[in-house]
């Protein structure tokens, strides 16, 4: 290690003061920053301070947010920064993503561990939360439309329709829309060999408006009503008609914590739960006021799952006629009776002026 | 069977009598107790109430050998709480010195439980500022030099 300036913190030795900061959460440290040279210094070089997160196994969530500028139509990664100058948590921009096609949803943006994936129309990249470089990797082998993409341990599901070649029953050969599953091992870095055509329907669609993992199972919530739901079971590939309960509300912008999913539903303002091993909805409670005033007239709200028991809402407001975008950190809580509570830590105005559509939000390990 | 006792001195003179069991989780006293057994050990940078403090937490964490060996996880749960607890009472000031404590005498869990208790204090604070007021570090820098880092903080590439 250099020789610092002055000591980090006076009567403790540097090495003690590392391990401390090393334990203080990456969030806080453009506010370390600020308090002295020497704590400039050991921030900035960064390489000290993650090795020895990493020799003392601290991970921690962070989240990061794909927006897009509808002014001049870019997409831009930003961070979450805690307490930044003024003491509000702010998306702060960290880079701008190239080549993303200006169709990109929040179903093509999937987290694996400290990487973001981005599967959109035009190329496949990853953005590595650690360095905050971004990697062009080999783009999918065929063309798939109104995909929908699911992490599951180290692999990236990309679900959509494709165009196939096939053989009809007079021997002739014709294409036409099927939906397909293909596989990116983040490991190898590499796309499994066999595209998986699934004989689920024929034709485009069923379309699905959200996904989530619940029981190591993908779970495709049908834009329409009822019928068009499944549950894709990546193991033994098979698929399944959603529950009907889980396919009962009309469930979007959802996330998963500790096995339950819990989405924001804007006709009710109430953020919703439903646990798999219950089988049953319900109501989060403790946030009915807080969700009443704030969420009155969000057109959506994205839940974002942030580390064990916590998850945070993102969704937008209006103020002073000005669009902005809020953000909630909201601690979940199971009581002896299993009623689910809620506290909201914080809510802060991340995004100040209305110019950004949120395309997703991802909470990444670093 | 009676269990073998040593004898720690504070910087006062205070003499303070620990099962041997339970200061060896240190790993200076382990070593001193091997290199001169049967005698007191003087602690000179250490206070006496530092000192009760850092036996207070090793009585709690030594390995019971002798107990029929059934430690359920739920007791380290238990331990977990109590440690929690135990750096919740402490002041800044005395924390500060018993995380010295900790790192002079050796002692990993300690060191750990402590670290972790000043950081969440550096996480609590709000600013800058109060992160300075609250270790008493000097603030260094110049206005101009602070608003550059502030700019440079609004675009972390």
């Amino acid at each position: 290690m250099e020789p610092l300036l002055s000591p980090l913190i006076p009567s403790l030795p540097d090495d003690v003061a590392v391990d401390i900061v090393a334990r203080v959460p990456r969030s806080h440290y453009p506010t370390l920053s600020l308090v002295s040279k020497s704590f400039r210094k050991l921030i900035a070089s960064s390489k000290l301070l993650y090795k020895r997160r990493s020799q003392l196994g601290i991970t921690q969530h962070r989240l990061y947010a794909l927006l897009r500028n509808l002014n001049t139509g870019d997409f831009s990664l930003y961070i979450l920064h805690r307490k930044l100058n003024d003491g509000y948590n702010r998306l702060v921009r960290v880079r701008s993503l190239p080549f993303i096609s200006s169709r990109a949803r929040g179903s093509c943006c999937v987290p694996v561990g400290s990487e973001v994936y981005v599967f959109n129309d035009i190329s496949a990249l990853s953005f590595d939360c650690t360095s905050h470089k971004v990697r062009c990797i080999p783009d999918i082998t065929q063309r798939m439309s109104y995909r929908q993409v699911s992490a599951l341990g180290k692999k990236v599901y990309v679900i959509g329709d494709a165009y196939c070649h096939y053989v009809d029953e007079e021997n002739r050969w014709s294409q036409m829309w099927q939906k397909a599953v293909s596989v990116f091992d983040t490991e190898t870095q590499s796309w499994e060999p066999t595209l998986v055509k699934e004989d689920l329907s024929v034709g485009l669609g069923p379309f699905w408006c959200d996904s989530v993992v619940v029981e190591d199972k993908i779970c495709l919530k049908g834009y329409v009503n009822g019928g068009d739901s499944f549950v894709y079971g990546p193991e033994e590939r098979t698929w399944e008609a959603m529950d009907e309960v889980l396919n009962s509300e009309e469930w979007e912008g959802a996330c998963v914590v500790d096995g339950v999913l819990y989405y924001h539903d804007p006709s009710e303002k109430v953020l919703r739960a439903y646990d798999p091993k219950q089988g049953c909805w319900s109501v989060v409670n403790g946030l009915e006021e807080f969700l009443a005033v704030e969420t009155a007239q969000s057109k959506w709200c994205d839940a974002v799952s942030y580390g064990p028991n916590k998850l945070a809402l993102f969704f937008p407001k209006k103020q002073y006629g000005e669009r902005m975008i809020c953000c909630a950190e909201v601690a979940l809580e199971r009581s002896r009776g299993g009623e689910i509570w809620g506290k909201v830590e914080w809510c802060h105005i991340v995004i100040g002026d209305g110019l950004f559509n949120m395309v997703k939000v991802v909470a990444v390990t670093v | 069977m009676s269990k073998k006792m040593i004898v720690l001195k504070s910087s006062e003179g205070v003499s303070f009598v620990v099962e041997e069991a339970v200061a060896r989780q240190s790993k200076i006293i382990s070593f001193l107790v091997e290199e001169f057994p049967d005698r007191e050990l003087p602690l000179t940078n250490m206070t006496s109430e530092i000192l009760r403090k850092t036996i207070e937490y090793c009585k709690k964490h030594v390995v019971e050998d002798d107990g029929g060996g059934d430690s359920s996880s739920s007791s380290s749960g238990d331990l977990k709480e109590w440690d929690v607890k135990f750096v919740a009472e402490i002041d800044q000031p005395r924390l500060m010195d018993l995380l010295m404590a900790a790192n002079y005498l050796d002692i990993p869990s300690l060191l750990d439980v402590t670290c972790q208790k000043v950081a969440d204090t550096i996480a609590a604070c709000n600013d800058e500022k109060e992160i300075r007021a609250t270790f008493n570090i000097e603030n260094d820098f110049t206005e101009e030099e602070v608003e550059a880092i502030r700019m440079e903080n609004q675009y972390p590439i």
